[in-house]
Parts: C-alpha cells; structure tokens; sequence
C-alpha cells in the first residue's frame, strides 16, 4: 500500500482526529512497541493521516495496528465516548464466551478490566455519531491543549502556514512524507508537553522513555537526513532533535521530572520542590554572587561569596572570590580565599595562579615565582593555561631581575 | 539514494588503519605487505624521497632526524603548550617554531606543517584503500582522540583536504569503538571503552540499544599513551647507562633512536614475558675511538613499578568521568579495551580491578577504532542504514563576560546538535558595540580557555548600563560546527559568525599544500603504473633466463644462432637497466622485444622438442 485509503476500513476518514480513551491504562496493557508508540501518537488532534504518517511505519501495518487499539478500548473515534465503546466490548466478549475465539478471552477480559468496572453508566449506541466533546483528550498526560474544532479536509496536514508552505515549495530532496513528517512533529514541538511529544505515558519508566527517545531520534536527527538538500527542513530538523534531548533529559532525571509535572499541571514552576540542601542554596548565593560581580556590585558580590562559601566551601567559589577580593583591593580576603583554594586542591594549575595573583599584588614576587614554578610542574590538558602560566613567571622574573638591579 | 564509498580512518598517534563496509560488512584493508596496521611514520631520504609508513619506520634508525613518528601528539598544538615544550627535547627530529603560533618540523632544510605530515599518512591509507577496491575514494570519516579541542579537530579536518580526501566526519575514536563493538548486534547495554593508545588516553561511556549509539559521558588526556612508557623506561636506561659509563646517550640522535626502538620492544615483550633482555651493542663511542654497549635486562615487575603512576592516572580519569556523569560502576555491563597499550597485564588488571569486571574480549584492539570509522561513514551516506549515533561536546562552549570570566553557555559533554541562550547586559553606559569573544574550556578565567573567535555587535542603541540586552545563541551542529548569533533585544540587531577554530594553517597555506600535494599524487600513480609493468617484464625475463641454457644449446651452433643470442642478451641487459633505472619508457619500448624474443625462445625449444 503506498497511499493513504480515504476511507479507512472500520476507523473512518483519513482526516479524522483520534482520541485516547481516557477511561484506558496502558501501564497495565502489555502493547508491542510498535502498537505502543502508534498509540502515543494519538492525541484528539493529530489525524488519521498524520499519525500513519508520522510514525514512518508501511501504512498498511499502522492501520492495522490502529485497528487492534481500536479493539482493545484504547482509542475512541469520533463521536465514540467512553461508555460507548465498553458497550461494544462488552457484546465482543458475550460473543467470545461461546464463539470460536475463545482463546483471545483472557486478554481481552484482562485489558477491559477498568473499563468494564464502571458497566453501570447507561451504554450510548456505538457508530460514529457526532458530539461527545466534554471527554478530556488526554489519557494520562497532565496537561494539555485542547483539542481545536475539527474540520475536515482532504490535505495530508491541516492547513499550512505562510512559513511551512513555502518550505513545501522549497527546492529540497527529501520525500514528501518525510515533509509532512517534519511539519507534523514541528507543530507538536508548539503544543505538547514533554511526555506527549515522547509519546510516553507520565508514569513511564526509564527504559521506555529510552526507547521512546530513540525511536524519535532515528526519525528526526540531523544525520539521518545527511547528504540531503533539506533546506528550511534543516534548521526545523535540528529544532525538533534538540527538543526531544531536552524533553528526554528533564523526564529521565527523578527531580527535573517532578518539578516539570508539577509545572505542566499548575501552570507554574514552583521555586523549591524540596527543601533546600545546604549547597543548593550556596550555589544559589554564589550565583547572586557573580550576577553582582558582573554588574560591578564588588562589595555586595564579595558579601555573597563569603556566605556561599562559608555554607559549602568548595574550591570555585574559594577562587572565584579570590579573584573578586583581588579587583576590589581587598587583599587580606582574597589571601585568605586564594590560600584555603590551594590547600583544598593543591594539584590545580589554574587555582595556584590565583594564589601567584595574590602575591603579586602584595609584591610578594618570591613567592609568586614559587608557585607558578610548582604550577607549571603539574600536568595540565590546557594548553592556553600552560601558556599563561609561563607568561605569568616570566614577568615576576623580570620584576625580580629589575629590583635586584 | 545510491551509496557511495566512504572509507574510515583511524590517524593514530602509533599506527594507523583502514577501514570499508563492504556489503553490510565493516572489513579492515590491508596494506601492500599485508599488515592491517601501518606506521604513522613520514620520513624524507637521502634523495629527497618522501617515505610513509613501514618504509619509513625500517629507516628510522639510519636517518632519525629526518624520520616523524607521533606527530600526533603535536597537531593543532600551540608553541607554547606544555606539550610542545615536552617533545622539544625528547623527540630526535627538529621541532621549530611556526608563524602563527604553531609547531612545524624541519626535515632536511624543509619545514613542514604537522597537518602536512598528517596528510601523507592519510594519503597513503587512502592509496592503500584504492589499490584494493580498484576504484577511487573521494570521503573519509576520521578518528581523533575523544578529548581533542576543536583546534585539534580543524587542524585534522585540514590534514584530509590536503590528502586529497573530502572529511565528512570527524568522530571521537572511543565512539567509534563502541560502534564496532554494538554493531549488527541487538543490546541494550551501557559500556564503557578504556583506550589507551601510543599517545592519548580516552574514556567514555555509551548507551547502546535499538541501533543508537548514545554517547553518555567522554573524558581523557590527549597526552598520555604508549609514548609515555617508553619514555620511561628510555629514562630508566639512560640513567643506568650514565651511572655506570657517564656517558650521557641523549646527546646523540642516533642513540636515542634506537632507544627508543628497544624500549618499545621490551614494553611490548614484558606483556607477554616476565623478563627481557636489551642489547644494543655500539650504542655510541667515547670519542677515544672505543665504542660502549648497552646490556641489561627488564623485568615486568621493574617495568610496572616504572610506570604504575600513569596507570594510576587513567583510573582517576575513568573514576571522574563515572563521578560526574553519574554512572555507578554496577550499570556499565560491558569494558571494552581499545588500543595497544591494553595489552599491558597491569592495565587489564587495574581495568578489571576499577570496574568489577572482566573486560570483553571479543573486539580487536587495534582494528575497532577504523572499524567503527567506516560504520559511521556507511551509516551517514546510506539510508538503508540503521545506525545512529548520538554524539556530545566533549567542551564547554562560552563566551568572556565582565571581569575576565568565562560564561559557559553549553556544558561539555551535551548532546549534539544544541543550542543555548543567555541574555546579557552592557556594562558601561552608553555602550554601543559589544565584542564577542567565543572560548572552549573549563576554566573559569577566560584566558585560560582556548579562543574559538571573536566578533563585534556595533550599532547598539545609547542606554544607561545595563539597559540594552543582547540575546547570545550558540548552536552546535550535529557535525560539530559552532556558530554564534548575537542579537539586540529591542532593535533586532543581528549579527552572526561560524566559528573554525584555527588549525595553526591559514587557507592561503592550505591551498598551497593541496596543489603541491596533488603533483605527489601523480607521481605516486605513476610509480604504481611502473611498478606493474616492472612484474610483467621480470615475469619474462625470467622465463627467458629459464629457457636460455637450453636455447643456447640449440642454435649457438651456427653463426646466425650466436648473433641471435647476443642480441637476446642484449634486449634482457636493456630490460635490467630500465628497471634499475626507473625508466617507464624505455621499458615499455624493451617490453616488446623481451616479448619477441621469448616468443622465439619458446619456439626453438619447441620445434627441437617436436623433431
Ligand atoms: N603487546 C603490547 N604490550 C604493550 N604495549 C603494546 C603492545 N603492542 C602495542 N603496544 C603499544 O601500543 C601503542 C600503540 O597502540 P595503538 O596502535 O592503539 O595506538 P595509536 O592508535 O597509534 O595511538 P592513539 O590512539 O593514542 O593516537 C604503542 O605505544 C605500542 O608500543
Ligand atoms: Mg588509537
């Protein structure tokens, strides 16, 4: 099959917009990953059409899939509500009792199991019949847009924008679905949240999430499109891989993960999820620190650093306010900063030259060349430092040779 | 799409080698004398002759400050660096200074750039790749170390083109590993790939599964390899060797050379001895005519507690770089050791100590990198391809604010391609240009760091400080190419620059290098065109030679016989000379009286035998 049937036996037109059935938990349905990631896709937005063509499967193999989901409660078409389609359930599993597909009964009866617990809301005729839009869209997820009024049309994708339909007409070499691909997903990039755009479930685990980002990047990074003329696909391209990581990033980490949830349902990224530890909250005050620092508020930075460094006295922040001890004259301080740094790690390049700084500007010059010498001991990776290293001696050896003179 | 050939190469600091897919297949190529390695040696002759590879290293020892090895350990370095100043005095050719702050190395009055000689070894694995497949190769993927800088990378990238090769990719040579490791097999694992190599040490970690490669975490030290403890024991040596005869070898090229030579070979002996003998007999004379030798004997446990430290020091590599990407030990299910140096017992040990386990076996150390090279390439230019690999930077990417600092906008080790932004401020009033210093680094100061590029943002409207805010965007490609855009918030002024880091070659001296480059290439062509003629017509000479006692027997016996041997003699002293000579055309020209001459050879001795 390589086009799009337009009517799709048993689901309807090509452009009609499938929704997740609220009342089905997936986590208790043991899907193949093919029928899992097709059943991701369906959000109450996204079409028919757009979904086969989005998930890059042959067509024939997604219908069929969509038509398993279909059978198993997953999915509602239009008009179909809950209620509607555990009545069709229901007659399938009368059926199976006595017909010759008992063997599928088990299954059956076990994916069904929430939803044919509430068998005792009035059962409304199955079909297509329109209306029904108070059912939220959204399985599981969160948030999310609502679904807009639904028009038909016999386009592969619902209108196009000004922008998107110039890069239709752009000179490219990529095939038309791999076009509509792109412009599909770059609209999920506008309007779905993370767990959407993965396609996975919010209790998802790390494994599937996994996969989910993986299956994603085969179809949307950059290199899988190499040596191509992708134009302004491009660009949409990279955009859409790089949400994706950042989607992936945030769901796989446990604590980015929940402050996102509770983002994404209150509208609103709350200031702490946990209490503070310590070190968070001197982090936090260093980061004033240098914010204050670059606005040229020395004396309300070195304040800052001081509290952040009493909290979690780790070598960056010790050197850091070394340094901005030195620019505001403040010597003692950033003697004290500078010293505490290397005794913490006496072993970094770049730390000793703060304390080589500190002595030079106390016109302790002996010492600065002493550290600098053992600085330049230790092997460094950078190169540049090396260097600056070597500059650095140089001059507190030429100072040196002129006050001995 | 059709698929075209692009070869991987992996440009050792050591060795280096080839490799293609071949129907689905990644297979390694050998080279003319069958070895799937080659040295990365570059030397000039005494005739001015340009040798690669194991040519180059037979000849090491007789012409040791005209023969290159680890080149490597010096490209896209600059003169300052304290890895230059470390080769300054340990390496016997001439390492002098360049015009842009970079290193250059002077062979026989002639000073060539490091990507120059990179170059010649590219171009010989790109000969050998043709010779085998019989057809050219125009695209390579190429290895560097994983925690080489985008100086580095450039200077790599510029060592191709003057090869004559088109680099469609540069690839972190542990990824590449890992490539070859998961290929065509169906895992869901995390790995780490511990490689340690002639001269750098690399480490990463990898999240394999449904045909993705992902790169988790990479660190390393591009100088830290083979190399090192070589160095060491060559210390050991001439330590002995002074204490006992106060003589100090270094002092002379020649010995240092075949010191070298030796302590590389007892390394690699004591991997598979307890103890070894070093002989070199003359190693150098005391100027009274009398000439010392050097005789000792090396044991694995001397040669450990001589080197113990630099193993020390990959471990605490591989313990940061699990510390800070937050992966416990007990999630890698697979080590892959990659590179000459895991032959050492000590390092399989330490390897094994460090993650619990044993390493895996199953990929060849010295053929994996190249392999996994030419999965990449394969998978980039062929869509039938199901392999991915999802790379990071293994730097941070920046800019220079107020005071000095570096404010990294992209963290090492993100998944490319990325982009960032970040909102600043000016910081005098009435400012209206902004210079834009792009670095790469770690280090807080911004000096410390490596300087990608600069531009300046003009025409920024008068404000009070910190008034006008300029959106800074950094994107990296999936290719690693790093561009920059400054933008004014409030008037849309827009500025944007593609950064190449500097290689240490402007593009004049590139395009240079490429035309003189390209004269060598023909004259390698028409060494090989010889060369097969040469076979052919010592093919019949030498069917000649056989047949001439029994010919000469025949016919000598009247006058027109013995003028016909002398004339045969003749054609087969014509023939020894134009291939001593090198000489195609008259070769060709004597190829065809070889031919009648035989002919008539066989026809004699045929006749005789018919009657
Ligand atoms: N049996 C052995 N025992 C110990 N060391 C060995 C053995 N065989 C080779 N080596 C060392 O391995 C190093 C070369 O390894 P390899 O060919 O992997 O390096 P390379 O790829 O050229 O370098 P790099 O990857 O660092 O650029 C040399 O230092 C060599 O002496
Ligand atoms: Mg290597």
């Amino acid at each position: 099959m390589s086009r799009i049937p337009d009517p799709i036996d048993n689901l309807g037109k090509a452009s009609d917009r499938l929704r997740p059935n609220p009342e089905f938990d997936a986590a208790n349905h043991p899907f193949d990953s093919d029928s899992y990631f097709v059943w991701s896709r369906i959000d109450g937005v996204t079409s028919i059409r757009d979904i086969i063509l989005m998930v890059g499967f042959p067509i024939d193999h997604t219908i069929a899939i969509l038509n398993q989901l279909r059978e198993c409660g997953a999915l509602l078409l239009p008009g179909e509500n809950p209620a509607s389609v555990i009545h069709r359930l229901n007659r399938a599993r009368a059926k199976t009792a006595t017909g010759p597909r008992r063997a599928a009964a088990p299954t059956a009866e076990r994916r069904i199991r929430r939803v044919t617990g509430r068998t005792g809301e009035p059962a409304k005729s199955p079909g297509r019949a329109p209306t029904d839009d108070s059912i939220p869209a959204v399985p599981t997820g969160p948030s999310k847009p609502a679904a807009s009024p639904q028009k038909d049309s016999l386009n592969d994708l619902e209108p196009l924008d000004a922008e998107e339909s110039t890069a239709m007409l752009a000179e490219v070499t990529l095939s038309e679905e791999s076009k509509v691909r792109i412009i599909a997903m770059r609209r999920k990039l506008r309007r779905a949240n993370y767990f959407n755009l993965l396609g996975v479930p919010t209790e998802v685990d790390k494994r599937e999430l996994k996969r989910a980002y993986r299956r994603l990047s085969k179809a949307f990074h950059p290199d899988r499109y190499y040596g191509r003329k992708t134009g302004p696909f491009g660009p949409w391209l990279a955009e859409i891989f790089e949400t994706l990581t950042k989607a992936f990033d945030v769901l796989s980490d446990g604590k980015m993960r929940a402050q996102y949830m509770i983002a994404i349902q209150g509208g609103a990224t709350p200031a702490r999820v946990e209490a503070q530890t310590q070190t968070e909250y001197a982090a936090e005050l260093f980061e004033r620190g240098r914010q204050n620092e670059t606005s040229g508020d020395l004396a309300v930075a070195l304040k800052l650093f001081a509290a952040a460094v009493r909290l979690d006295p780790q070598t960056r922040y010790l050197s850091r306010a070394a340094r901005c001890a030195l620019a505001a004259q403040r010597l003692r301080e950033a003697e004290e900063y500078a010293s505490k740094a290397a005794e913490l790690e006496p072993d970094d390049p770049s730390i000793l030259r703060v304390l080589a700084d500190v002595y030079r500007a106390f016109g302790k010059l002996r010492h600065a060349e002493e550290v600098l010498v053992s600085a330049l001991a230790l092997k460094s990776e950078n190169d540049v430092l090396g260097k600056g290293l070597r500059t650095d001696l140089a001059q507190v050896r030429a100072e040196l040779d002129r006050l001995n003179r | 799409m059709a698929s075209e050939k692009v070869i991987g190469i992996d440009l050792g600091t050591t060795n280096s080698c080839v490799a293609i897919v071949e129907d689905g297949t990644p297979v390694v190529i050998p080279n003319r004398g069958g070895y799937k390695t080659t040295p990365s040696m570059v030397a000039i002759a005494e005739n001015g002759k340009r040798l690669v590879g194991h040519i180059a290293k037979r000849q090491a020892i007789t012409n040791a400050e005209n023969t290159v090895f680890a080149a490597k350990r010096l490209i896209g370095r600059k003169w300052g660096s304290t890895a230059v100043r470390a080769s300054l005095d340990t390496m016997p050719y001439r390492i002098v200074e360049g015009p842009h702050d970079d290193v250059r190395i002077m062979l026989r009055d002639q000073v060539f750039s490091i990507p120059e000689l990179s170059a010649y070894i590219l171009q010989e694995m790109k000969i050998i790749t043709e010779e085998y497949l019989g057809d050219e190769v125009g695209k390579a993927v190429i290895t560097v170390p994983a925690y080489f800088n985008d100086g580095q990378r450039q200077a790599t990238k510029d060592a191709g083109r003057v090869a004559g090769v088109e680099v469609i990719r540069i690839i972190n040579e542990p990824t590449a590993a890992a490539l070859a490791y998961g290929f065509g097999r169906d895992i869901e694992r995390k790995v780490a790939v511990y490689d340690l190599g002639g001269g750098t040490f690399d480490i990463s970690l990898l999240d394999i599964g449904n045909g993705v490669f992902e790169v988790i975490s990479t660190a390393g030290d591009t100088f830290l390899g083979g190399e090192d403890f070589d160095r060491r024991i060559i210390d050991w040596l001439v330590q002995e060797f002074k204490k006992e005869n106060k003589v100090d070898l270094r002092k002379d090229k020649m010995a240092l050379q075949r010191l070298k030579d030796v302590a590389e070979k007892a390394k690699c002996e004591l991997s598979g001895m307890r103890e070894t003998e070093i002989n070199l007999p003359f190693i150098i004379s005391t100027g009274r005519n009398e000439a010392l030798h050097l005789q000792t004997s090396l044991s694995r446990t001397q040669l450990e507690e001589l080197t113990f430290d630099l193993v020390d020091r990959t471990a605490e590599i591989c313990a940061q770089t699990l510390d800070e990407a937050g992966v416990d030990k007990e999630e890698i299910e697979e080590v892959i050791l990659v590179g000459g140096m895991t032959r050492m017992p000590l390092i399989q040990q330490r390897v094994a100590e460090y993650f619990g386990r044993e390493p895996c076996k199953g990929v060849h150390p010295d053929e994996v990198v190249a392999l996994g090279a030419a999965i990449q390439g394969s998978a980039l230019v062929d869509d039938q391809h199901d392999v991915l690999l999802l790379d990071v930077t293994p730097h941070s990417l920046g800019i220079m604010i107020v005071g000095g600092y570096f404010h990294k906008l992209i963290e090492q080790n993100t998944t490319v391609p990325t982009s960032m932004s970040h909102v600043f401020t000016t910081v005098k009033d009435n400012q209206t240009s902004v210079k834009i210093l792009v670095l790469q680094g770690e280090s807080e100061r911004a000096e410390e760091n490596e300087l990608l590029g600069e531009f300046v943002l003009t025409g920024l409207r008068r404000a009070p400080r910190g008034e006008v805010e300029i959106e800074v965007t950094f994107h990296i490609s999936a290719d690693g190419i790093v561009s920059v855009k400054a933008r004014d918030q409030e008037t849309g002024l827009e500025q944007s620059i593609t950064v190449t880091a500097t290689s240490g070659l402007t593009e004049d001296e590139i395009s240079k290098m490429i035309d003189a480059n390209k004269d060598y290439m023909v004259e390698v062509k028409n060494e090989q065109e010889f060369d097969k003629q040469r076979h052919g017509t010592e093919k019949i000479l030498d069917e000649i030679d056989s047949l001439f006692p029994q010919v000469a027997d025949i016919i000598s016996g009247s006058d027109f016989g013995q003028d016909a041997v002398k004339k045969a003699r003749s054609v087969c002293d014509k023939a020894r000379q134009a291939i001593a000579a090198r000489d195609a055309a008259q070769l060709s020209e004597v190829t065809e009286a070889l031919n009648r001459t035989l002919n008539m050879f066989k026809g004699v001795v045929s006749k005789t035998r018919n009657s």
